[in-house]
């Protein structure tokens, strides 16, 4: 537990120091969304809405997750040698998990604001957030493995999308569609299937995790 | 298993042209392909186009039965040698769904000797208006004697493809199974030997795996009505299955060390093949899926109760696999020479 916590503790030291990737991630946020903003203008309808959201928000959460894992080039061998594995990848998952979270909520917030605030006036509102949160978490444990998988490698920028979106692509599925329900404001009823469909998911993709990456860790 | 010991290959081979002489061989049964009815003053008339059956050589005798009553046609006109005409008389039409009874006698199917067959298909009621399509939903046969494949509407003569699009998949999740079982060992105990396996076996499953997409999507084209049916869960679960497979391969040639590559590929490949069960296997069965025996429709096995399907698949998919142990140790075998030929030759 004390492992777990200083990791958290280092990884936002990490952010504070150098925050330059973090405001990246924002600045990609705000232009894209700005992009979509002037070449929309008002003919968005909700389905459309929700599938810029959440193309813009899988591959936010992918930056997100590579940026924890592949910026500690230098201090590798420290964690390597005085952090257990599984605690590390705890702590690491647990930070993506925050700030994937706010990261997520930020966009919501732009999209909302700027594209979608008719779209979003039907919406069963608590629904879609609770989906929000559930699927963001959900794709963020599926891109930290994949993305601990990339960080042993030199050049490995590209491997948390090649290898981990076909990994994300039923839970991305699962998630639109019911996000989509909760846009067009349905009832708690129609929307627990495939919320449980994406609990079912992720859980499955965090077990297999924690059992396999001792085994990426040892060298 | 020994797997230079060549039986193995001569029992592959002979299966595979059992499965494709007797698979592409064996008629369909005769049936009713479609019947048009139209009612006249006094008189139903039936249209009846036949499948598999030549009205020339044959004897037919129709009845309609509803409930007990039974109304013999009154005439039959042969019009060519897949199309018959009977005439019923007018107190045959009723509101309710009737069964139409052809039973024939025939010398030209079967070869020797002559059968006396019958087929019922059900249709919905004869209306009022003239000239309906009579909706055939299902018809049964009984065949004695004949070494027949059973008549499906919508399947008709694709049916043969259950021996070839359906192998391909057990070939494919078996050989997967074989690499994870090597995967899981080389992270046990790693040897250069098991790495190798692993990752030749998921080459093998990848092109069984391509060869099912397109025989499916073929039998989807004719069946389903288009090579693509977007809501289908197990598809879009074969499909992205596919697509972990290429990953797994593309993580194998993106990675330079060959220690890590062992270790993440062999990692990688337990994530795929636990995704890969969930979208094939337990995906399909609680969701939506046209496919047989997932989504509550009927399996296979309840459609083919004379099993003369049967008798073609077990060996169509023991062949199959064997035929794909053959490749996947050609493969090894090469793989194992490779380096030796590397320092001979150079390259």
């Amino acid at each position: 537990m004390k492992e777990v916590w200083s990791i958290l503790r280092y990884e936002l030291q990490k952010d504070f120091k150098q925050s330059y990737s973090f405001l990246g991630i924002i600045l990609y946020l705000i232009s894209s969304i700005f992009v979509c903003y002037w070449s929309f203008q008002a003919g968005l309808t909700a389905v459309t809405w929700n599938a810029i959201f959440w193309i813009l928000s899988v591959f936010l959460s992918i930056q997100t997750v590579q940026k924890v894992w592949h910026e500690d080039r230098k201090e590798k061998i420290y964690l390597y040698l005085l952090v257990q594995p599984l605690h590390l990848f705890i702590g690491k998952l647990l930070y993506s998990l925050v700030l994937n979270n706010i990261l997520v909520a930020i966009n919501f917030l732009l999209c909302w604001s700027l594209l979608g605030e008719d779209i979003m006036q039907q919406a069963h509102i608590w629904a879609f957030l609770s989906v929000l949160a559930l699927g963001i978490s959900g794709m963020t444990i599926a891109f930290n493995f994949v993305a601990s998988i990339g960080a042993q490698q030199a050049s490995a920028s590209s491997f948390s999308a090649i290898l981990g979106l076909p990994i994300v692509l039923p839970l991305l599925s699962a998630t639109v569609q019911s996000a989509k329900l909760a846009i067009q404001g349905f009832d708690w009823l129609v929307i627990n299937p495939s919320i449980i469909n994406m609990l079912a998911l992720s859980s499955l993709s965090l077990g297999l995790s924690l059992v396999l990456f001792p085994y990426i860790w040892q060298e | 298993m020994n797997l230079l010991n060549p039986s193995y290959k001569i029992v592959a081979v002979v299966l595979l042209a059992y499965t494709l002489f007797y698979g592409l061989k064996t008629p369909l049964a005769p049936s009713v392909y479609k019947v048009q009815s139209s009612i006249n003053a006094d008189a139903v008339v039936l249209d009846i186009e036949l499948y598999n059956l030549n009205a020339h050589n044959s004897t037919i005798d129709l009845y309609l039965e509803d409930d007990g009553d039974k109304w013999q046609a009154k005439s039959i006109a042969i019009l060519d040698a897949t199309h018959v005409q009977a005439v019923f008389e007018k107190q045959a039409r009723t509101n309710r769904t009737q069964n139409l009874f052809l039973t024939y006698q025939s010398a030209n199917l079967g070869g020797k000797n002559s059968f006396l067959n019958a087929i019922q298909v059900p249709m919905a009621y004869l209306q009022n208006e003239n000239q309906i399509a009579t909706a055939i939903e299902k018809s049964t046969e009984w065949h004695e004697g004949m070494q027949v494949f059973p008549f499906r509407e919508q399947l008709y003569e694709t049916i043969r493809n259950l021996f070839f699009h359906v192998p391909m998949w057990f070939v494919m999740l078996f050989l997967s199974a074989i690499s994870l079982y090597y995967s899981i060992s080389y992270l046990k105990n790693p040897s250069v030997r098991k790495d190798m396996i692993a990752s030749q076996a998921i080459k093998v499953a990848v092109l069984f795996g391509a060869l099912g997409l397109v025989t499916g999507s073929i039998w989807a084209r004719f069946t389903w009505g288009s090579f693509w049916v977007s809501q289908d869960v197990k598809l879009n679960g074969a499909a992205i299955s596919m697509l972990l497979y290429l990953a797994y391969l593309w993580l194998r040639s993106a990675t330079k060390d060959d220690l890590s590559r062992a270790k993440l590929s062999a990692v990688y490949n337990i994530f795929a093949f636990t995704l890969m069960m969930v979208f094939m296997m337990i995906l399909p069965r609680m969701l939506d899926s046209l496919h047989p025996g997932n989504g509550g429709n009927p399996a296979f096995s309840k459609y083919d109760l004379d099993s003369s399907l049967r008798g073609v698949f077990y060996p169509a998919v023991l062949g199959w696999i064997l035929l794909a142990i053959w490749i996947l140790e050609i493969r090894i075998r090469l793989c194992k020479i490779k380096p030796s030929a590397k320092s001979i030759y150079g390259k």
